[in-house]
């Protein structure tokens, strides 16, 4: 069985410069492990620009952002495997990968760095009920198909859902000479961001129903019109209010799933919120010196924030390596039976050593989960979601009466990801994070 | 999205960066006022959006005898008002392959003084 110090699974964004962060702080044996057959994720398939405003203070393309860390990942020569699946992740940090050429690669990881992304939710997921021909994909689906395939699948199209995704996709189709007939969403709001509903669906006049579903699909062999009704509060059909619109192509943009199958069967303790590894403020999941970064972590809007994430997650990998300078083959039954104190976190038992992140009014899906007392950082940054749209907002931290940090925002929307930074002296005698927005609901 | 004299208050997202700050523009005695820019590109943003709003355009460019297209963005903003005549420049233009990142595809498209360069290698 192979021997390497650190194993990063996925090769998006977030695997990347996962990579790159390791090897600047001195992990020289690092592997890169990709089921596609090219670096980048699912940035390949961005050809629009708004990526690496924060992190190059550059307006680029997501294939262009996708480029410069590829560039990076092989001027520091660090070793990667194209078309190489991992199919099983084992508690003890053993990985079975497949590949066309070597067939079955079994590897023993010293350290892991989860970097898998997400896949978006499907039709079942939203439980359309009605014909089941051609012309249903999700949006992301769509974009692959067009911006790397290069063809069109279809020419009038009705969107369900307001990710970003659709977003980007609507404005494409718009310029590309298709009609974009609709964009159907089951919330009051939309669930990308605010710059891409103006850019995207506002600047083109694309019509947009909200508190709405797609109470049927119709076409046989392929789809030939939708019927549109609205929903009440409790986003139950009100029967009566169905209209028809014909289109030959539904693009399904509902929102994005980490993508956490071997996660779960390494026996990660995964969040319910968020769907992705329960983490540290060190980004290590219940499994020591196994670490979670980008949209396999929780789902984020920003690539930007999915690199500095994944560059925090490198670096504490390597801090990680060098502190556990175990044999290499120990495995984590070896860890906890001399637990130091990286691995006491991993026991939820131990809740003395914790400060927990909990989620109060109109916050939902906090990462990291929790902080380790004495912590090594000086200041730690939680992301969060709001539950609904604010108006003139303010964000709090408390631990019971304790207020740790009080934050303004003037509007907030469940479409964009919340930022808040604690400095970490603040929470030597929190007994918790509890964390709520409270403002104008809109 | 333009001032009407009646509606002397316009609120605006600030597409420049992903923050998106919510902008509020006002009509004063001595001119328009932008406050909400968490930045000053904010208030040239909100400037120009109220005068000739401008966009990056961004499309895929078919080669000639190849399937898969490149993508190209041009190199600064265009008008607004121009995004469909540019569109439609760039599907009408076919270069041969090969193409690499940052080679300039079309020079001022359409009279915008913008060149379409490539983001991608063919
Ligand atoms: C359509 C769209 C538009 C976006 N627009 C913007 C924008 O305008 N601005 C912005 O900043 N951000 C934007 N984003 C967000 C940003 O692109 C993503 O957050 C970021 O690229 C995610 O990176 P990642 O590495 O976490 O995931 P991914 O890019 O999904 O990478 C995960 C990688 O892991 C691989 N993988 C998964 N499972 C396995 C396995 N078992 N074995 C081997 N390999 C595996 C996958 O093949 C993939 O390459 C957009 C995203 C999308 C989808
Ligand atoms: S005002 Fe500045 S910070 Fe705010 S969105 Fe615009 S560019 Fe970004």
């Amino acid at each position: 069985m192979r021997e390497v110090q650190l194993v990063v699974i996925g090769g998006g964004a977030a695997g990347m410069a996962a990579a790159v962060s390791a090897r600047r702080n001195g992990v020289q044996d690092i592997l890169i492990l990709e089921r596609n057959d090219s670096l980048g994720g699912v940035l390949r398939q961005c050809i629009h620009n708004g990526f690496g405003l924060h992190r190059f203070k550059e307006d680029l393309t997501g294939v262009e952002f996708a480029a410069k860390y590829e560039d990076m990942v092989r001027e520091m020569q660090i070793p990667f495997l194209l078309n190489t699946f991992v199919i099983e992740l084992k508690p003890d940090k053993t990985i079975t990968a497949v590949n066309p050429e070597q067939g079955l690669i079994e590897i023993r990881a010293q350290s892991i760095i989860l970097a898998m992304g997400c896949r978006e939710r499907s039709r079942n997921a939203l439980l359309i009920p009605g014909a089941r021909g051609a012309g249903i994909m999700t949006a992301g689906t769509a974009q692959r198909y067009l911006n790397i395939d290069g063809y069109l699948p279809g020419h009038r199209i009705v969107i369900v859902g307001s990710g970003d995704i659709g977003l980007i996709m609507a404005r494409q189709f718009v310029l590309e000479g298709c009609q974009v007939a609709a964009v159907v969403e089951i919330m009051p709001w939309s669930g990308g961001l605010p710059r891409n509903m103006k850019q995207c669906i506002e600047d083109f006049d694309i019509p947009v129903y909200y508190n709405s579903v797609i109470a049927q699909v119709r076409g046989k062999e392929r789809v030939s019109s939708v019927l549109v009704a609205k929903v009440d509060e409790n986003r139950r059909l009100i029967p009566g209010t169905e209209f028809e619109i014909p289109c030959d192509t539904l693009l399904i943009s509902a929102g994005l799933i980490p993508e956490n199958e071997l996660t779960e069967q390494a026996g990660i303790r995964l969040s319910r919120a968020t769907r992705g590894a329960e983490v540290s403020e060190e980004l290590e999941t219940s499994i020591p010196g196994v670490f979670s970064c980008g949209n396999v972590l929780h789902v984020h809007d920003l690539v930007d924030f999915v690199s500095e994430e994944a560059e925090e997650a490198g670096q504490n990998a390597a801090v990680w390596l060098s502190e556990n300078r175990s044999l290499p083959g120990s495995t984590s039954t070896e860890s906890t039976a001399d637990p130091s104190p990286e691995s006491v976190f991993s026991q939820s038992d131990l809740a003395d050593d914790i400060v927990p992140a909990v989620s109060g009014d109109g916050v939902g899906g906090i990462v990291p989960q929790f902080v380790r007392r004495g912590t090594a950082k000086k200041e730690i940054s939680f992301m969060f979601r709001p539950k609904n749209r604010f108006r003139d907002a303010v964000i709090t931290a408390s631990s019971g009466r304790d207020e740790l940090i009080r934050k303004k925002a003037i509007a907030l929307t469940p479409g964009e990801m919340c930022r808040v930074t604690i400095p970490a002296e603040k929470l030597a005698q929190a007994s918790e994070i509890r964390f709520s927005v409270e403002g104008t609901m809109v | 999205m333009t001032m009407t004299s009646e509606k002397k208050k316009e609120e605006l997202v600030c597409i420049t960066c992903p923050r998106g700050c919510l902008l509020t523009a006002q009509e004063t005695e001595s001119g328009i006022e932008i406050s909400g820019n968490f930045c000053p590109r904010g208030e040239e943003y909100g400037r120009q959006e109220l005068t000739n709003p401008v966009r990056v355009l961004t499309a895929l460019m078919r080669l000639q005898d190849t399937e898969k297209p490149v993508s190209v963005k041009t190199d600064r903003p265009v008008p607004r008002a121009k995004l469909f005549e540019c569109a439609s420049e760039i599907y009408r233009t076919h270069p041969e392959a090969p193409v690499h990142r940052g080679d300039i595809l079309i020079r001022d498209l359409c009279g915008t003084g913008c060149n379409v360069i490539a983001t991608r290698d063919s």
